[in-house]
């Protein structure tokens, strides 16, 4: 919840309230009444930044007329020479409200209502801000306020406030003012004489303006300051609403504050800002430029936090590098050795492409070895021939490896086919059970009982 | 006052928007330097696995030198078709009752190879087994066998007896001189 603060100039006072926005309505947290000398002093010492204004204007320009049909970026233009002419303003800042379409010497008009202040005056108010730093968010006028706040409909309402002694009347209908007068007064609150000048003002809405009024509204201290014996004929009835039943220190806020009660509710659109032009954009930029601070703080922190685990991370690997650095002493003397001791190697590779040849060759000798542990049994070997494998015509698999292919000759000894048979196939399974070998033809002649069985090994 | 307003705010914010700055182009440095000492230690990460392999290579260098001239039967002063003789010498003195016969010596690669046909008749299997695993023995230079042919001769009170062709090639490096001086070294 935000905190908003609004101040609000009534006569001599100013009255502030401390508010903070809930879902729907407003939480008043505290409220404060000074002196225009303490208010300085409020200022210098508050850390808020920005604030709501509700002034009550002694010396204004109000006036209700009609200007022809226009675009609406024109109209701003023909309200502001009307209003030079009706009044004896020159520098001044106004706010205005169509009030709708009238038919003038069977001409369609709009009629609108205006209230002009000098500039100086709102100078003067915002100023008082501009001193300190301090950003007016909006300026309003205290009876525009109130009237928005009063919730008055389609039925016209007249409300009544008091500023000093004197009277301010507004006639407000669908939020809207269509009037205002002030009355002058000799005292304070509402008496029989300020309730005659109430009855001149219903009687000149009813016959000037044909609206029937259906309640009059007592506003702030005006609902506790009457003092009265003469009837108006319409209901008089006293303002309240539900915020002012909140308590600050235990006491209910009561009507008092209702100008800057009736402030925290205005909404953007009423248009009832009357603050200057080239003040709105020194407080529009005064804004934009708070929340890039606030941004670049924000980055700042983040960067900053940032900067602080990258600091540690470089720390780390410096400290690291340099671990390594140490163990990596005598490189240029290890590179040196390397490329003295490849020079002197390169002259011993020819052996050693040697030696592997060597190695690589099938192992006769182990292979003899085998040759003598065949099962013969009555087959009897006659010769055996083992050649390098190159040049021969036989389907290797793999053909860079060295090979040799052995051809076993010999008889068997058997007078049976079958048992010729029996130790021939004996033979052949002695054979490949021979570690590297595998039999590659292989043939046997029944009649000469000879064999021949060519192995690869 | 409107502008003194902005003027004196305007100030701190400019000052905030260059602190800012200068934080933010700071930490682009920093990571950039970051960066930087991450490629180097990746490098010098490299650069120690390296000198750990170059190290085990000099090593393994040094281990297979060692063992050539452990292997290597001859000194210095022999060239690779002397040896190739001497070979040929200690296989007859090896192979008593061998006939054996030299051809000429021809180069095969990068190796000099003598051809050896040598024949024994009238000996056991076993010895031709032992003959053979002599042959085979042989390192510098060493032996590949072309053909090996094996023909029962007779029985006799010994066993059977067979007769064996053998037809062998004895090989040694080409460059044998410049390797008797790189051992020498």
């Amino acid at each position: 919840m935000s905190r908003i603060i609004v101040v609000s100039f009534e006569n001599k006072l100013v009255n502030v309230i401390f508010a903070a926005r809930t879902k729907k309505s407003f939480v008043i947290e505290d409220l404060l009444t000074l002196t225009e000398n303490d208010f300085d002093d409020f200022l210098r010492h508050e850390k808020t930044k920005e604030f709501i204004v509700v002034s009550s204007f002694d010396d204004f320009f109000s006036d209700t007329f009609h200007i022809p049909p226009a675009k609406d970026k024109f109209i701003k233009i023909i309200i502001e020479k009307e209003i030079r002419k009706r009044s004896r303003l020159n520098d001044f800042s106004f706010i205005y409200t169509m009030l709708g379409e009238v038919v003038v010497e069977k001409k369609r008009m709009k009629e609108v209502f205006v209230f002009a202040v000098d500039k100086e005056y709102i100078r003067a108010i915002v100023d008082k801000f501009k001193v300190y730093g301090k950003v007016v968010k909006a300026l309003y006028p205290d009876i525009f306020a109130v009237a928005s706040f009063i919730g008055a409909g389609q039925e016209p309402v007249m409300g009544v406030m008091e500023t000093g002694t004197n009277k301010n009347l507004f006639l407000v209908k669908e939020d809207k003012i269509q009037f205002v007068r002030i009355v002058q007064a000799f005292e304070r609150g509402i008496k029989d004489h300020d309730i005659q000048n109430i009855s001149m003002t219903v009687n000149y809405c009813r016959q000037t303006m044909k609206m029937n009024l259906q309640k009059i509204l007592l506003l702030g201290n005006l609902c506790r300051n009457f003092d009265v014996q003469v009837n108006v004929g319409i209901p008089l009835t006293s303002f309240t609403h539900p915020v002012f039943s909140q308590k600050i220190k235990n006491k209910n806020i009561g009507p008092d504050f209702v100008s800057p009660i009736a402030a925290l509710f205005v909404t953007r659109n009423l248009g009832i800002d009357i603050l200057l032009k080239e003040d709105k954009i020194i407080f529009q930029t005064e804004s934009v430029l708070q929340y890039l601070m606030l941004i670049f703080l924000v980055v700042m922190a983040y960067v900053f936090f940032q900067l602080g685990f990258v600091a540690k991370e470089v720390f780390e690997l410096k400290r690291e590098i340099g671990s390594i650095r140490k163990n990596l002493t005598g490189v240029e003397k290890t590179i040196e050795k390397y490329q003295n001791k490849t020079e002197e190697f390169s002259r011993y590779r020819p052996f050693l492409q040697s030696y592997r040849n060597y190695a690589n060759i099938p192992d006769v000798h182990r292979l003899l070895i085998h040759l003598s542990d065949l099962s013969v049994g009555n087959i009897k070997l006659d010769a055996i021939d083992v050649s390098n494998v190159y040049g021969r015509k036989v389907d290797l698999q793999t053909t860079d490896e060295k090979k040799y292919y052995v051809t076993l000759k010999g008889k068997v000894d058997a007078d049976q086919y079958a048992s010729m048979q029996k130790y021939y196939q004996a033979f052949l399974k002695s054979v490949e059970n021979i570690e590297n070998l595998h039999i590659a033809e292989r043939a046997l002649n029944l009649e000469t009982k000879s064999f021949q069985v060519e192995v690869i090994y | 006052m409107l502008t003194n307003f902005l003027k004196k705010k305007l100030k701190r914010y400019l000052v905030v928007g260059i602190l800012t700055n200068a934080l933010f182009l700071s930490y682009l440095m920093l990571v950039n330097y970051k960066n930087n000492l991450e490629e180097s230690l990746s490098a010098f990460s490299r650069l120690t696995i390296n000198h750990v392999k170059i190290k085990n290579s000099i090593e393994e260098m040094d281990h297979v030198m060692k063992t050539i001239n452990t292997i290597y039967p001859y000194d210095n002063s022999i060239q690779s078709n002397d040896a190739l003789f001497l070979a040929a010498d200690n296989i007859r003195n090896a192979l008593k009752g061998g006939d054996i016969t030299l051809q000429e010596i021809i180069r095969d690669r990068d190796e000099m190879a003598l051809p050896v046909d040598i024949v024994m008749a009238n000996i056991t299997y076993s010895d031709l087994v032992h003959v053979i695993g002599y042959l085979r023995s042989l390192v510098f230079p060493y032996v590949t066998i072309e053909n090996l042919g094996i023909e029962k001769e007779g029985v006799q009170e010994t066993g059977f007896h067979i007769k064996s062709n053998l037809k062998v090639l004895l090989k040694m490096p080409d460059n044998m001189g410049a390797g008797n001086n790189a051992m020498d070294s």
